[in-house]
């Protein structure tokens, strides 16, 4: 009981066996034995008491509370108290009073832009997803980034999908719009969830719940899209498309395929986009021949199992290449 | 602490409806509120509402406090009160309720303060312990597991756990009572003391 290490295992011990009377009346005669015995055994059992409580600072994220909180400000109206004037002075002081406003409000608006601090999140071969200050979620697909702010400042809410595809389940707040931005693609947002896929030359984005706006940068053009709704826009014409929704679109989150007479052609882009495989087909194989199935929750190897049964093709898997051939005879 | 948070200027600012100065002030202090308000309504959207109510009505309502230092006896009084009104208004268990009443009184209020200060840099310390040092740590004070337990759940020896529990002890020991990054003010080591004494 002289190296210190002994000292704070020996009175672990003791506060960890209350009912050992043995252990206890030699933690008596130790604490009698000297003053500095006493004063660790004190420290010690201080924190050992407290630290349970601890645990109730676990969630007290204190950056996206206040956030949070501030959003609630801006909807609260303050009483600010009106100072009465003189008279005479007057027009020079609602003169000066102008142009301290305009530019106080222009410094405001300097510091506000420059003062946000943005973060990223990037995936790799594993989806991931991220709670942002406002309660808004985003599911990330594989090899995926988004950019987002880690506490929203002023009027509005904006993140960036800089990369590969994500979900968006956005908090409603008439408030604060919030805007996605994609590329030169914006989507403008009141509360709703919808997928966005960022590939070099276009952008598709499908709404699963509310409406959204979609718009392309310096572009007058704007498409409302509904709930079941899917649009494309094209990077490099500025293009915006209404298109035919796919209901195999949010596959990659909720490993839901449902397959309605569907061609293997597009059974095997379904299958690409939900596991992030390549398919590479035989070309003696006819790209038609269609598919009625419904997967729900399966892994790749077993839906490929069942593909394999369904069609009589081979469908086997090397890496993150899918290979579909004829059976060896 | 911030002790700049105990300023004129953060007073002022508070009544002027500054709203830099009023997010410094609930960063800070939402932690502490936060933790107060969960102790005794238990859910955290219910914790998290308590606070933001206390500061709204400080946004929307002229307050005055008698010098800048109260401003934190005042949060924590209107944290509790509104715990109080919420427990009243859900009828909820009686024991709970004598516990807080019995925190209106100013001489509980500053220990139980103190406390929650404590227990704040508790938390804090025990985030900087080493990855396996902290989660034995925490399955043993904040789950309630016992060494053998812990041992069986991270298929790990005994003596190991005996072992990384007293490194955790050690080292939050070193952290907050030897050399404390934020050095606790004189007054407060005193009380600090003083409250040892009377454990």
């Amino acid at each position: 009981m002289t190296k210190p290490t002994d000292r704070h295992s020996f009175i672990l011990l003791c506060l960890q066996s209350p009912q050992d009377a043995a252990l206890q009346s030699r933690l008596q005669s130790w604490l009698d034995a000297d003053e500095e015995h006493r004063e660790l055994y004190r420290q010690l059992k201080l924190l050992w008491e407290q630290a349970p409580y601890a645990a109730l600072f676990e969630d007290a994220d204190a950056i996206a509370a206040t956030a949070r909180f501030l959003a609630l400000l801006d909807q609260t109206p303050a009483v600010t108290p009106v100072l009465p004037l003189r008279r005479p002075r007057r027009r020079l002081m609602t003169a000066a009073a102008a142009v301290l406003f305009i530019a106080a409000g222009a410094a405001w608006w300097q510091y506000t832009r420059n003062s946000i601090q943005w973060l990223g999140k990037t995936t790799s071969s594993q989806p991931d997803s991220l709670l942002l200050a406002d309660g808004s979620k985003i599911y990330l697909n594989k090899y995926s980034q988004v950019r987002y702010p880690a506490a929203f400042k002023g009027k509005e809410r904006q993140v960036e999908l800089t990369a590969g595809e994500a979900f968006f389940d956005i908090a409603t707040d008439p408030v604060y719009p919030f805007t996605v931005t994609s590329g030169p693609a914006q989507i403008h947002v009141l509360g709703t969830s919808f997928n966005v896929k960022a590939g070099a030359e276009k952008i598709q984005v499908y709404v699963l719940s509310g409406r959204i706006a979609l718009a392309m940068e310096h572009r007058p053009q704007r498409l409302h899209l509904q709930a079941g709704q899917s649009a494309s826009c094209n990077t490099t014409t500025g293009e915006l498309q209404a298109v035919a929704a796919d209901i195999n679109q949010l596959a990659w989150r909720t490993h839901e395929l449902q397959f309605v007479d569907t061609s293997l052609q597009d059974v095997c882009n379904a299958l690409s986009a939900c596991y992030g495989v390549s398919m590479v087909l035989d070309p003696k194989i006819s790209r038609k021949r269609k598919l009625n199935a419904n997967f729900s929750n399966k892994t790749l190897e077993e839906v490929l199992q069942t593909l394999t049964a369904l069609y009589d093709y081979q469908f086997q898997q090397l890496n993150d290449t899918i290979y579909v051939h004829l059976p060896v005879k | 602490m911030i002790s700049g948070l105990y300023s004129e200027e953060v007073m002022q600012g508070l009544q002027a409806r500054d709203r830099a100065v009023f997010a410094r002030v609930y960063e800070h202090f939402y932690p502490v509120l936060f933790a107060t308000a969960r102790k005794y309504l238990g859910e955290r959207e219910q914790a998290e509402e308590v606070v933001q109510d206390v500061f709204l009505r400080l946004w929307e309502k002229d307050f005055t406090l008698e010098h800048a230092a109260a401003l934190k006896s005042y949060l924590f009084r209107a944290v509790i009160n509104q715990c109080i009104n919420h427990l009243q208004r859900n009828r909820m268990l009686e024991g709970h309720h004598a516990e807080i009443q019995h925190l209106q009184e100013e001489s509980y209020l500053c220990t139980f303060i103190e406390e929650q200060e404590l227990r704040e840099r508790i938390h804090h310390a025990v985030e900087r312990l080493p990855e396996q040092c902290r989660r034995i740590f925490k399955l043993s004070r904040y789950g309630g597991l016992k060494n053998n337990e812990i041992a069986q759940q991270l298929e790990l020896s005994v003596k190991t756990v005996e072992n990384q529990m007293t490194i955790a002890l050690r080292q939050l020991k070193a952290a907050l009572l030897d050399h404390a990054e934020k050095p606790i003010s004189a007054v407060t080591r005193l009380k600090l003391l003083l409250w040892l004494a009377s454990v």
